[in-house]
Order: C-alpha cells, then structure tokens, then sequence
C-alpha cells in the first residue's frame, strides 16, 4: 500500500512539475511598479493618450486613430488557431515603466535591471553583441550601440527614439511594408504601438556582430505591440535577433508586433527571432520585407513559447536577383497551437525564394505550417524551394502543412515537399544501445532534427536553444 | 403503409430544395472558391437541372447484379444508399443536384461476384447520381465517360465498397468547351476494400471534381491517379481528399497536369488522418507544367495529421518544360512544337503506365496528343 501510494505521488509530482513547466530562470515575476499605465481596455481617447505621452507629431496621432478605426470595423480572422477568446477590454495597452530610456545599465532601475542580469543580457551584450536594445513592458528601458557604429552612421535605437529624432526617415518608410489595412492585428499594433527597434544601416556598411533586442512582458493582462523598422541601404548587411520572454499568469496577455524590413539592392538583412513567451500570450506578428535588386533577406523565425502564434515572415521580392529565404522552427507542447510559415511573392524576374519549416508537437500540442509561394506573371526565371518537416512525440499531438502555391508564370521553378512523422524507432534504438537513456535519445534526435536551425545562430544562442529544447523535452517519455 | 417511389423521391427532392433556399452560394470568401471566378454559379437559380440526359452502359457480370438507369426503378435499394455519404446539405452546389436527382445509375453487385461496366454519359443541364453498391468481396472494373453535354452538368457516384470489395473506378471527361461541370465523387471503404481511381480531366469551360475517400475499414487502401489538361479558357479544378479514420490504412494520390493558353487550375489535396488512424500510409503529390505565359496554375497540398505513428508525405512541383530538353530535341532536329509534344508525353507517360486498361489510355494519349497540336 505504502509503496504504491509513493508511486502515485511520485506520478502526480512529475504531473505537477510538467503543468508547471516554467522555466525558472524565466518565470519570476516582478512588482508591478510603473510610472504610468492606462485604464484597462481600449478607445479612441487612450490611443491619443498614448500619442499625447509620447508627444508624437500630428501625422502620427492621426496615423493611429485611422488604424484605431480600421482596427474596430475588422472582424477576427477566422481561419488558423482559435483566437476568438481575445477580449480586448481585458488589456493594459500601455505601461510605462520607467520615467527615461538609459544608455548604460546602471541607470536602468534597480528591479528593471535585475530582470535583464538574471535573463543574462548585459553579458551577453558585453560577449558578442554590436549593441542591444531592452524593451520592458511598453517602453524601451535601454539601448546602446558600439561607438565606432555610430561613427559609421548607424542608428540603432527605439522606435519612439527614431521617431523623435529621425522623423524624415521614419515617415518616408513606417507603415510602407505594413499597412494598418493589412490584417486587424497590423491595425492593432498601428494604433498603439510603443517601443521596437528603429536600425539604419548607411550603404556599404557591415556590421559584423549582432545587434539584439530583448522583449519582456512583466505584468499581467499586458499587451505589448512593439513596432520595428529596419532599413538596410546599398550593399550594407546586418543581423538583428530578438528574443522574448515573459512569467506565467493564469491570464492572458497579447502580444501583437509590426516588423517591416526594407533590403536595399545589394543588402543583406538576417533577422532572427527566439520567442519564447509564456504559455498564456497570444502572439500575432506581422513580418514583412521588401527585398530589393540583389539585396538578401533571411528570416530565422522560432517559436517555441505563447499559448498561441499566428505569425508567418514574409518576403516580398521587388528587385531582380533578390532573395529571400524564411527557416520557421515551432515547438508546441501542452495546449499550444504554433500556426507559423512563411510567404514568399516573386514580383521580379530571377528572384530565389527557399523556406524550410520545422516543427515538433507534443503533449496534446498543435503546430501548423501556413505558407504562400506566389509567382505574379512577367517574374520569370524565379526559383522557389519550400520544405516542411514535422515530428509528433505523441498519441496526443498533432500537425497541420497548409501549403499556397500561386503560379501566374510558366518560366518558373517552383517545389514543395512536406513530411509528417514520429521520430525513427531505429534512430531511438541506435541511440539506446550506445547506453542513452530514452529521453536523452529523443532530445538528441530532436536537437538533430532542427540543427539547420541552430547552426545559424551565434554560438551562445545554439547552446541556450539546445538547453530549452531539452528543457521541453524533460518528462516527455514515461 | 408502402411509400410509393414517386412520393419517396418527391420528399427527397423537396428537403434538397428547402437546402437550396438556405444555402448561400459561394464567393471569393469560400475556401475552395477563392481562386475562382464564381458568378456564373448564380446561373444555378434559373436553370432547371431536370434536363436531358441518356446513359448508356454495358454491363458483363457472371452475378444477379441489379442495374437501372433510374433510381425510382430501384428505390426500395436505392433509398437505403442515397444521400448517404454525399450529404445533401454539405453546400449549395450539391443541394441544387439533390433537388433534381431522378437520373443515374444503380449497380448493386452482390457477395463475391465480379462485373465489368461500362457507361457512356450525354447530359444537358442535368443532375446525374449515380449509386454502386458492392457487396463482400465483389469486385467492379468501371469506365465512365462524359463527353456530350450542354449546360450545367452536375453529377455525383457514391461508392459503398464492403469487406474485401475492390473497385477499379476510371472516369474519363472530355466535354464540349462550353459546359459547367461539377463533379462529386466519393467512397466509403470498409476493411480490406480497395479503391483505385483513375479521372482524366480534359474538357468543359469550367470543371470541377471534388473526390473524396473515406477509409473507414483496417487494411482498406486506395489509389487516385488525375491526369489533367487545360487550354483556351478552361478552368480545371481538381480537390481530393483521404480521410482516414481507422488504422492501417494506406493512401496514394498522384495528379498530374499542364496547362496552356489562358487557361488555370486549382489542384487542392487533402489528408486528412484523424486520432485513431494510427500505422497510416498516405502519400499526396501533384506536378503542374506551364506551357504559356498566361496560364496559371494554383496548388495547395495539405496535410492534417492527429495521430503520431502515421507516415505522411506530399510534394508538389510547378515548372515549364525543360529548358535543356528543348534544346537537346531541337539540336536534333525537331521543331519546338514536336519537341514540346515529346516532352509533355514523357511527362504523363509514368501515370499512364499505371492505367491498365489499353483502351483508356490511348484515349488519354490520343486527347492529350490532339491537344498539344491545337
């Protein structure tokens, strides 16, 4: 009896640890203090508040009233992962938390900086990074540059920042990617955005080392809607990576970004992402980039976190010779839908498109990979490669390859090739009698699965990616 | 009390007609619609589809099969089968064909027989359902052939395949250029059974198949194979789906197509493996060849996976014709237009291997062939 009773108890702690499968370097909390937060909920009046706070110029207020407007007459998409819970009268849409942006950690705030030094920013900043941005709530608590970049013409900072400072530039380009008519997130986020990058990068500059940018949502029933705007000139290149994380509430929050990208011809733009937010965020993301005569754009887009992700990068190729390609990587676990892809639209002739999906569910998660290759007729010469992988751990799991191929061209070359499986019983036995243990096996199988990923990504990333993947996959077998 | 014929398929007809009225017509909303110019479908509200249509058919059995060419003949089978797996209230479209159904084909082939039919289909404005019913272990070579019609033609087979049953299922379509053509065709297999399809896809303005494959049996298996050809204006839409909802089951489906002029296509395929469908074989793959600039060709191959120890796969390829093809055929001496034929029949050549029959596949040679010249 005794030893029984042990064993259930050992099964319902392990429960226990699975249901609170936080990570713990992740998931603490901070107080709620804050400069200032507006009422819950949404009107007309808290988005020109918002604007009011940030003493935007006319054109944007007026910007954000339109989209405010579009953002009330459109209905919910009703395709792809079940949002229709969203009550947008439950959100804080603006948090301030701090009274000025620093360029120094010290002058973050104590509490503020505490959350960033224990996420390990500073010193990943200090290692292998060009300059990092912190974004903390609604507002970016601090950003920094190397200074010979500076030197050089590079402006990297916030996207209120920019707007302050460059306004020339940030008008001639914001909203040009994305416009607010886009979908009713885009019209969300262009209503109350706050926060994101704003990164210019002069012709012919390189920036060797990664720029990064770091998002944290703190409190509860937050919505975070940073906006991000990263114009590349002739034959310049940059990589920018973000990262996102967020402590578990048992209420939701949202989380709707705008990210429009502009490649220059010649330019090369890498953009890479590890979101990693809490399982109770709704992430709906609108990527896009323009991708100019011979300019490349690489988009690393991995979702492993949120409750649910509807978020597909796309690249519109506009220049001869452009190239775009797109690696999605979803990892869904317990009561997860990651409904991500890609969208490749050759407008221009001899343009190259290669999308690589992968994607691992399991614990009743849901991955599904929505994607679009689209030809318009005249861009010819265009070659586009599209391939989607996904393993399901489990009886409970499922997955979804949702494919578009729109070919209006016929001097094109266009595949597309999809699997859907579990992991090989050879590879798990293989692995096992070289003394494995079945878990160990299936997380290496796993990390084998997605080293296209990781091996693009700087070294210290890999390692924490492969250490969150075995994280996930702790208590997956037995 | 009995039920005569007529009153039984009277109410039928009168339910399908009340659907009619509620059903909204698709837009450019609908899914499956969005790629198509749909507005002609609004001719559906004037036209009555109880049209002409005269099915002539061959049947060779060493069985008892009951056949006719009308359902009220036979309705006292027919009513335990129609309606049955294509529900009447599934759109618009196909309440429109149940609220005029009266003409089609019934086979019922009972336990262990084996029947060879063959069907010559013309139609004007009409709704054609056709019913086949096979018994345990039965087994039917069918050819089907649309090639006179006028008008909106909308037809559907429901296909009842029992135990150990196998079905060899070629449907061949070359209408005159002006006929809608909507077409349903689905199966129910049971354990064991097996379906293998066959639809050569050629002719009408507008043509439409939608197939459907239900695996509802272990072990039941089933192969689609469409061979599809666009010119001038045409429009070819081609949607098939595998569903499988037990284990081991096993799926293939290969399409292939080209498309010339102004003409476009829309192949979707669907499988669709739900929760119990452990140990499932399904494989989806489909090759479009553009031959003219204003072609267009639209695929969409999707995969629906709930079970995990599944194998699934597809792949889609859309392309011109070889480029160093053409130049090593014309080095030699053929002109781009024999060339061009050359390559478009090495194209379809590995899926009319798989057609067995000699008759059907020089048919689908020889159109393929007159095509190209055109």
């Amino acid at each position: 009896m005794g030893s029984k009773e042990k064993v259930l108890s050992d099964a319902a702690q392990k429960q226990k640890l699975l249901l609170e499968k936080d990570y713990s370097k992740y998931g603490f909390k901070d107080p709620e203090q804050y400069v200032y937060r507006t009422p819950k909920g949404l009107s007309a009046e808290i988005v020109e508040e918002i604007s009011k706070i940030k003493g935007e110029p006319k054109w944007m207020t007026e910007f954000r009233l339109k989209a405010f407007e579009h953002f009330k007459s459109r209905p919910m998409p009703v395709w792809g992962a079940d949002i229709s819970k969203i009550n947008f009268d439950d959100f804080t849409y603006y948090i301030k938390p701090t009274e000025k942006k620093a360029k120094t950690w010290e002058e973050v705030p104590e509490t503020i900086r505490k959350t960033f030094d224990r996420l390990g920013i500073p010193e990943a900043e200090r290692k292998f990074l060009a300059g990092s941005g912190a974004m903390y709530e609604s507002e970016t608590v601090y950003h920094s540059i190397q200074d010979k970049l500076t030197k050089q013409g590079v402006i990297f900072t916030d996207m209120d920042s920019g707007l302050r400072e460059h306004e020339d530039v940030v008008r001639k380009f914001f909203s040009t990617v994305v416009p607010f008519t886009d979908n009713k997130f885009a019209a969300l986020n262009s209503a109350v955005w706050s926060g994101g990058s704003f990164l210019y990068v002069p012709e012919g500059v390189k920036i060797e080392l990664p720029l990064q940018a770091y998002f944290r949502i703190n409190a509860a029933r937050m919505g975070q809607f940073e906006r991000t705007l990263i114009i590349a000139e002739k034959n310049s290149s940059v990589h920018y990576l973000e990262s996102c994380t967020a402590p578990v509430y048992s209420t939701d929050s949202l989380h709707a970004a705008v990210v429009e990208i502009i490649a220059m011809p010649g330019s090369r733009i890498q953009y890479t992402t590890i979101q990693n937010w809490s399982s109770d965020v709704f992430n709906l993301v609108t990527k896009r980039a323009f991708a100019y005569d011979n300019s490349t754009v690489f988009w690393i887009d991995c979702n492993i976190g949120s409750k649910v992700t509807m978020k597909y990068p796309s690249v519109f190729l506009l220049g001869e010779g452009a190239k775009g390609e797109i690696l999605s990587v979803a990892f869904a676990s317990r009561g997860q839908h990651i409904d991500s892809g890609a969208k490749a639209v050759h407008l221009a002739p001899n343009t190259k498109s290669i999308i690589t999906s992968k994607s691992i569910s399991k614990d009743g998660g849901r991955t599904t990979y929505r994607g679009l290759v689209k030809v318009r007729r005249g861009a010819t010469g265009v070659k586009s490669n599209v391939r989607c992988d996904a393993l399901i751990l489990d009886e409970q799991s499922a997955s979804d390859t949702i494919p578009y191929m729109e070919i209006d061209e016929k001097d094109v070359t266009i595949q597309h090739e999809a699997t859907v499986g579990k992991i090989s019983e050879e590879q798990l036995f293989y692995l096992m009698s070289r003394g494995l243990k079945e878990n160990e096996a299936m997380s290496m199988i796993v990390r084998g699965f997605i080293e296209e990923f990781t091996k693009h990504l700087p070294l210290d990333y890999a390692v924490e990616m492969n250490r969150l993947i075995e994280i996930e996959m702790e208590g997956s077998v037995g | 009390m009995v039920v005569s014929s007529d009153v039984w398929l009277e109410e039928f007809r009168e339910n399908a007609r009340k659907e009619f009225q509620i059903q909204k017509f698709p837009t450019a909303k609908d899914e499956e619609w969005r790629y198509i110019d749909y507005k002609f479908l609004k001719q559906l509200e004037q036209i009555n589809l109880e049209g002409k249509s005269e099915i002539n058919f061959k049947l060779e059995t060493n069985s008892k099969a009951v056949i006719a060419t009308n359902i009220n003949k036979n309705f006292e089978i027919a009513k335990n089968y129609l309606g049955k797996i294509i529900s009447l209230n599934k759109d618009k479209l196909i309440s429109t064909h149940y609220a005029n159904i009266g003409d089609g084909l019934l086979l019922f082939l009972p336990k262990n027989s084996s029947a060879t039919l063959k069907l010559n289909i013309s139609a004007t404005n009409s709704a054609i359902h056709n019913i086949i019913v096979l018994e345990e272990g039965a087994k039917l070579n069918y050819f089907e052939n649309y090639e006179q019609g006028n008008g909106f033609v909308v037809d559907a087979t429901e296909i009842f395949a029992a135990e150990n049953s196998q079905i060899n299922f070629q449907s061949f379509q070359d209408f005159p250029q002006d006929v809608y053509h909507l077409s349903y065709k689905s199966a129910a297999l049971r354990r064991y059974a097996v379906c293998d399809w066959n639809f050569g896809c050629f002719g009408g303005q507008f043509s439409r198949w939608k197939i459907e494959t239900k695996l509802e049996g272990e072990g039941a298996q089933s192969e689609n194979i469409a061979v599809f050809f666009g010119s001038g204006k045409q429009h070819i839409d081609i949607t098939t789906i595998a569903q499988h909802i037990v284990p081991h089951t096993t799926n293939n489906i290969l399409a292939k197509g080209v498309m010339k002029d102004s003409s476009s296509s829309v192949f979707r395929g669907l499988i669709r493996i739900e929760k119990p469908a452990q140990k499932t074989d399904s494989y989806l793959a489909d090759h479009t060849l553009i031959l003219n600039k204003n072609a267009t060709a639209n695929s969409i191959p999707s995969l629906q996976i709930e079970a995990n120890d599944v194998r699934a796969t597809h792949g889609a390829t859309i392309g011109q014709l070889d480029k160093e093809q053409m130049f090593y055929l014309t080095s030699r001496g053929l002109s781009e237009k024999e060339a061009e034929k050359l390559i478009v029949s090495g194209f379809f050549e590995p899926v009319l291997q798989k057609i067995l029959n000699d008759e059907v596949r020089n048919r689908y040679q020889q159109v393929i062939g007159q095509r190209l010249s055109e």
